[in-house]
């Protein structure tokens, strides 16, 4: 109730969350081959983790980022858009890459793992755990780690970089 | 256009935003068209998340002797042939496509070992056909459909409540009229056509798995609009859904609950399913309870128990045990497994129902029977379609998944939904664009129709003494589920009809106090016509259609009677209002070609 402005009684504005849900780039996923794509149930089983959010927003309400700093709603998502981010970036079949948008606009960094939002999961999702500091992880790999970086500054990367995948449209 | 209100211009309107109408959104935008789409609740908090079980497609992955026939012939013997063919021809043809464009906009199915998509067995599917996500397979329809719709830059409007559909001045359909929830200002949306994806109509009653946004709206919008709507009579009780606390009442508890192990009790304990077995099923069912628990473990080593004959049969043995007096303390009987399986068992197998039970009752069902009841599940009746193209009989007017009627005839099997509102979905999007493109859509709005409608839907605050909303649905709902529930009779249905001319009167007298942001009472006083039209629409078909079929048990004619599956009871008005009179004619079936007809009779 605190993160959103109250329209009467216990309704409020949430339309915070359908914004940021523009953002997210889609799937990008190779064309598909005769008979349907191939992913065994290990793979698909940490991203249905993800999808089984009932879009309650109760986890970005309770966040303190967004909760006791109006100012960051301009650049931070908030974690029910974190799982997201984490179940495409998971996906065996994307070849879109968020990382450099995670870390650029939609604030990942902010978030200070207090697990709150993990707590009030209806769906009993470990936000925290199993999404948005694996992800935190791959973005560090990704900007920080040394070898990376040289690996980069050799070789032209062969991901699409986070604001190319922003404009590309899914297949 | 010089009308005060605020305004948008479409190419195609969707109204409603489940799976059905996002899946004509996106066809009809990936046409170039400019696309909007109203929903009465949020994006993504459509009906179609409550399906559990899957989505039928004949792929084959797990039967590979599973083919579009096969399921063409369930679909077509489920629905007691009073389906539209062609309907389920195209159904049973298009939906493994349509599961395969789910994964690349994103969907994570279940896998078998070798990585394809995992289907599951399902009553009345020969084979095991159903691509599933555990037991949450609606919401990962919606949210992938809902994921891609956002990425596609389409206009969503929110919380926004069509009243009625408005035409030009030669009948064709051009826009529509309705109103914002949260301030109560009107709007108006012209377009080119307009597709109904609006969902069912299950809220006119008292026990059923439909939240508050289930009030038939599109079922009487087209209705008043000049369409016709067939098979109104056919309406699925699902027999086991939650009977209390009030808030989840109806609420679904899966079928799978039985299918490991749990059984019906009735207040004095006893396994009352044994008492009920028909004829036809002797069989097949289990005589003894010894016998029935072999099967568990061995399907070879007993019959099934009773407990899993088909949704009609249990449905209806509950209401007779409820009827005799031995039913639980808020209108029920007893669904246990706790005494029937370990805490560990019931855990791992029925992960969702534990978690449901636990935090919405309190109750702990690895030791404690559930309080379960009928509850009204879905509506096969709706909008009469051409299969196709999925337009109606009034130019401009498209009609998709559970508001248009003839798909699943006269019961639906579990699984045909989902499936259902992805193909005709496309399909309805496909049929908007070439009559688009045909160039013969209609260019301007009656203005008077909207202006009859406002006048209509302010009413209520004209009053300051009147009948209150709320006090209507809920004498509604006890009426519809005592009269045209689960078993009909002549005398029973006569009453209701008799009744519901009563209620359109009291709709008339209702008054509504405070102002029109988000006010509830309000916002149900528009719906009730919606209701009142529906029911009046339900209740003329069970009266005429005088044996039993499906979804539709008479007392009075309890065998089904060859004469009724030539034609469907189609339903008008001779107003185009809600307080109407409903026109009743009797429409033949689609002629079924030679080579589906085959099909059929290879296995009879």
């Amino acid at each position: 109730m605190k993160t959103f402005p109250i329209i009467r009684d216990l309704v409020t504005d949430v339309s915070f969350n359908f914004e940021q849900a523009k953002k997210v780039p889609a799937l990008m996923p190779p064309p598909m081959p005769e008979g349907g794509y191939i992913m065994f149930q290990e793979d698909v089983e940490r991203g249905q983790e993800f999808r089984k959010c009932i879009e309650c927003f109760m986890c970005q309400d309770v966040c303190h980022v967004i909760r006791d700093h109006e100012a960051n709603k301009l650049h931070y998502s908030g974690p029910r858009f974190f799982i997201r981010y984490a179940e495409l970036e998971m996906h065996p079949l994307d070849m879109n890459d968020r990382r450099d948008l995670v870390r650029e606009e939609m604030g990942l960094g902010y978030c200070n793992i207090t697990k709150c939002c993990t707590e009030v999961c209806p769906e009993h999702i470990k936000i925290t755990d199993n999404a948005i500091i694996p992800l935190k992880e791959r973005v560090v790999d990704a900007h920080y780690d040394p070898v990376a970086w040289l690996g980069r500054k050799i070789r032209r990367k062969t991901k699409t970089s986070a604001q190319d995948a922003a404009v590309q449209p899914a297949p | 256009m010089t009308s005060s209100y605020e305004h948008h211009d479409y190419d195609v309107l969707i109204i409603g935003a489940g799976g059905a109408g996002l899946r004509a959104a996106i066809e009809a935008k990936q046409r170039g068209l400019k696309v909007g789409i109203i929903t009465k609740s949020l994006l993504g908090k459509a009906h179609t998340v409550m399906a559990e079980g899957g989505m039928a497609a004949a792929m084959g992955n797990v039967s590979s002797e599973d083919n579009w026939k096969v399921h063409f012939r369930d679909t077509m013997r489920g629905g007691k042939f009073l389906n539209n063919n062609r309907m389920a021809e195209l159904h049973a043809k298009e939906s493994p496509d349509r599961v395969h464009e789910l994964e690349q906009w994103g969907a994570l199915f279940d896998r078998t070992t070798e990585g394809k998509i995992l289907q599951r067995d399902f009553g009345g599917h020969r084979y095991a056909r159903l691509a599933h996500v555990g037991d949450r397979t609606g919401l990962e329809l919606i949210r992938t459909l809902q994921q891609k719709v956002v990425s596609m830059d389409t206009d969503v409007f929110m919380e926004c409540k069509v009243l009625k559909l408005v035409h030009d001045g030669d009948g064709r359909i051009a826009g529509c009229v309705a109103y914002w929830r949260p301030t109560g200002e009107f709007v108006t949306f012209s377009a080119k056509a307009v597709i109904l994806a609006t969902g069912g109509a299950g809220k006119s009653w008292k026990f059923t798995s439909n939240s508050w946004e289930g009030t038939g709206d599109g079922h009487a919008m087209a209705l008043w609009a000049g369409a016709q709507l067939i098979d109104m009579e056919c309406i699925q009780f699902h027999p086991t859904g939650m009977v209390w606390p009030l808030s989840v009442r109806g609420l679904l508890v899966t079928e799978g609950v039985r299918g490991d192990g749990g059984v019906l009790r009735n207040s004095e304990g006893q396994r009352f399913m044994f008492n009920y077995v028909a004829p036809m099923f002797r069989d097949e069912t289990a005589e003894t309870e010894e016998e029935g628990d072999k099967w568990y473990d061995d399907h070879a080593a007993g019959r099934r128990p009773p407990e899993l004959l088909p949704r009609d049969e249990v449905a209806r043995a509950i209401n007779a045990e409820v009827k005799a007096g031995r039913g639980s303390p808020h209108g029920g009987v007893y669904l246990d497994i706790a005494s029937r399986r370990t805490p560990e068992f019931i855990r791992r197998r029925l992960p969702s129902m534990y978690h449901q039970f636990m935090e919405l009752a309190g109750v702990d069902i690895t030791s404690e029977s559930m309080e379960i009841g009928p509850t009204c599940h879905y509506i096969m009746g709706g909008v009469k379609v051409d299969a196709d193209t999925a337009a109606t009989l009034v130019p401009g007017l498209f009609a998709a998944g559970e508001v248009a009627g003839g798909m699943h005839g006269a019961n639906r099997l579990g699984g045909n939904s989902l499936s259902d509102l992805v193909v005709f979905g496309r399909r309805a999007g496909m049929g908007a664009a070439d009559y688009i493109e045909s160039g013969q859509a209609a260019t301007s709005m009656d203005m008077s129709e909207v202006e009859a409608a406002i006048k209509d839907a302010l009413a209520p605050f004209e009053k300051t003494e009147g009948e209150n909303p709320y006090d209507i649905q809920r004498d509604l709902q006890e009426m519809m589920q005592l009269n045209v529930g689960i078993i009909r009779t002549a005398s029973e249905i006569e009453d209701a009809t008799n009744q519901l001319e009563t209620f359109t009167q009291r709709v008339k007298n209702i008054a509504v106090k405070g102002g029109r942001a988000y006010n509830p009472g309000w916002n149900l006083a528009t719906d009730l016509p919606s209701m009142i039209s529906v029911c009046k629409t339900v209740a003329r078909g069970a009266s005429l259609r005088k044996e039993s079929r499906g979804g539709h048990t008479r007392e009075d004619f309890p065998k089904a009677d060859p004469e009724f599956a030539k034609f469907n009871f189609a339903h008008t008005t001779d107003g185009g209002n809600w307080d109407s009179g409903i026109v009743t004619t009797e429409s033949p079936l689609l002629p079924m070609p030679e080579e589906l007809q085959a099909l059929l009779e290879e296995t009879k």
